[in-house]
């Protein structure tokens, strides 16, 4: 069997996860915590790509990352790389792709924070980033957990976006669910059915722990 | 030190305006009916609200002044504030707690040791009882050295004899702190058990009747007898 897909995807569902708790942790507390003008229409946007097909969400994606787009033109000047067609763009892209799925379990796990506790680090001295940090934050440990799970599995199986943005070269971007497609165009049965029942056992044994998260 | 607080509020039900002065080593009693705005006064007082009107200084620092359009922040007004229902950060051991604004783990030592919850230091607030997690608290709000006190029905939670052992040591410190004590209850026993000052709250203004009685000339059989109780109107407060 060909392992290099396999380890293509789980080193981009790993770097996914750690980029999107990076960046969605503050995100999401200030969803939860800020009330400012416009914030329905920036969640919205925030949760589009839950709702958008993987291709119509690949295809923008191509657009703004390609040579010619906005952030892609600016990454090939300074570093002379396309982004696209790459392994970083295949990250950024599932990253994008995968942002509510960070974004609202945090959320909702801040917003279930007592409200007293905050204003007790506030009343203790505390600034308001501290007291995220230093209360918020190791509070909502399972609803970090969650995000954390649903970003990595969700990455994992990522198909569409990755198709777009990264197509299929060996050893860059041909993760696991592609090698899978490719296999099955090819006849390759056996090939396809062993990268899933892999692809399948992570993913439920993820789930798995998620319930228990959830329960707990 | 001294509170000085004249503030208006306006809330949905009714409108918050009072005015009142707490001296260092004093406790103001704020004694009222649930729902007379005796948590929004405290709340105003920790810059956990902001006041539509009015001027609250402790010395001579202005904590909150709406004319100069001043509202320092919680953070920077150094009080010390005991919740009602003892939020400890439920992450952290006792001990963590008592120390989280304080650098000087001698002082939360001595003070976890004169509340009797030093040998609880490495438990976890669910693992101990009402009584010692609200002992805590009060170590977290002494710990960093508050400026003045504020105590939102701390001890309502608890029972008869923990409430009358916790409200005896709060009088006891009161002395020790020489800090202004604010403390807001619902009960007028325990209102007379502590009070230096009574300050009754009767939907967001102060009964005139009573303000500023001095505790001695407010006995206990007078809540106890309806004739006295009358006489105080006390049924304005229960």
């Amino acid at each position: 069997m060909d392992w290099l897909p396999l380890y293509l995807s789980m080193k981009l569902a790993l770097l996914c996860t750690v980029i999107l708790l990076v960046v969605a942790a503050p995100l999401a507390g200030l969803l939860a915590y800020s009330r400012f003008r416009g914030k329905s229409f920036l969640e919205a946007l925030f949760n589009l790509p839950m709702a958008l097909p993987p291709t119509v969400m690949g295809f923008y994606l191509l657009i703004f990352m390609g040579p010619q787009g906005a952030v892609g033109s600016l990454w090939e000047q300074w570093t002379g790389t396309p982004l696209v067609f790459s392994f970083l763009g295949i990250v950024i892209a599932s990253a994008v792709y995968s942002l509510p799925f960070a974004l609202m379990p945090m959320k909702t796990a801040f917003q279930k924070i007592d409200r007293r506790l905050l204003e007790s680090a506030y009343v203790l001295g505390l600034t308001p980033v501290a007291a995220f940090l230093r209360v918020v934050l190791p509070n909502s440990v399972n609803g970090i957990a969650t995000s954390a799970i649903l970003v990595f599995v969700h990455s994992m199986g990522a198909f569409g976006v990755l198709l777009m943005v990264g197509g299929s070269i060996p050893g860059e971007t041909r993760v696991a669910s592609i090698a899978i497609y490719e296999a099955v165009q090819s006849m390759d049965y056996a090939e396809a059915g062993r990268m899933s029942l892999i692809l399948l056992t992570i993913s439920y044994a993820f789930m798995l722990v998620m319930n228990r998260l959830s329960r707990s | 030190m001294a509170l000085d607080v004249k503030v208006k509020k306006r809330r949905h039900d009714f409108d918050v305006d009072v005015s009142f002065f707490c001296k260092g080593g004093e406790i103001l009693v704020l004694v009222g009916p649930s729902g007379a705005g005796k948590t929004t006064i405290i709340r105003l007082i920790a810059g956990l609200e902001t006041p539509d009107e009015g001027r609250i200084t402790c010395d001579d620092e202005i904590w909150a002044d709406s004319d100069k359009g001043i509202h320092q922040p919680t953070r920077k007004r150094r009080l010390g504030y005991v919740f009602q229902d003892f939020p400890l950060f439920p992450h952290l051991t006792l001990g963590a707690n008592a120390s989280f604004s304080s650098k000087n783990g001698a002082e939360v030592d001595r003070l976890m040791k004169r509340f009797g919850i030093y040998h609880l230091r490495n438990h976890k607030p669910d693992q101990v009882s009402g009584g010692e997690r609200q002992r805590c608290a009060i170590c977290q709000a002494l710990a960093r050295g508050p400026r003045a006190l504020l105590l939102d029905e701390p001890f309502s939670a608890l029972d008869v004899s923990t409430r009358r052992l916790l409200r005896d040591d709060i009088v006891e410190l009161k002395g020790k702190l020489g800090i202004p004590m604010i403390y807001v209850t619902h009960d007028i026993s325990e209102a007379l058990a502590i009070a230096d000052v009574i300050v009754p709250i009767v939907s967001g203004r102060i009964d005139r009747s009573w303000i500023e009685r001095p505790r001695n000339e407010i006995h206990e059989e007078q809540v106890l007898h309806p004739k006295a109780a009358r006489k105080h109107r006390l049924s304005l407060v229960y």
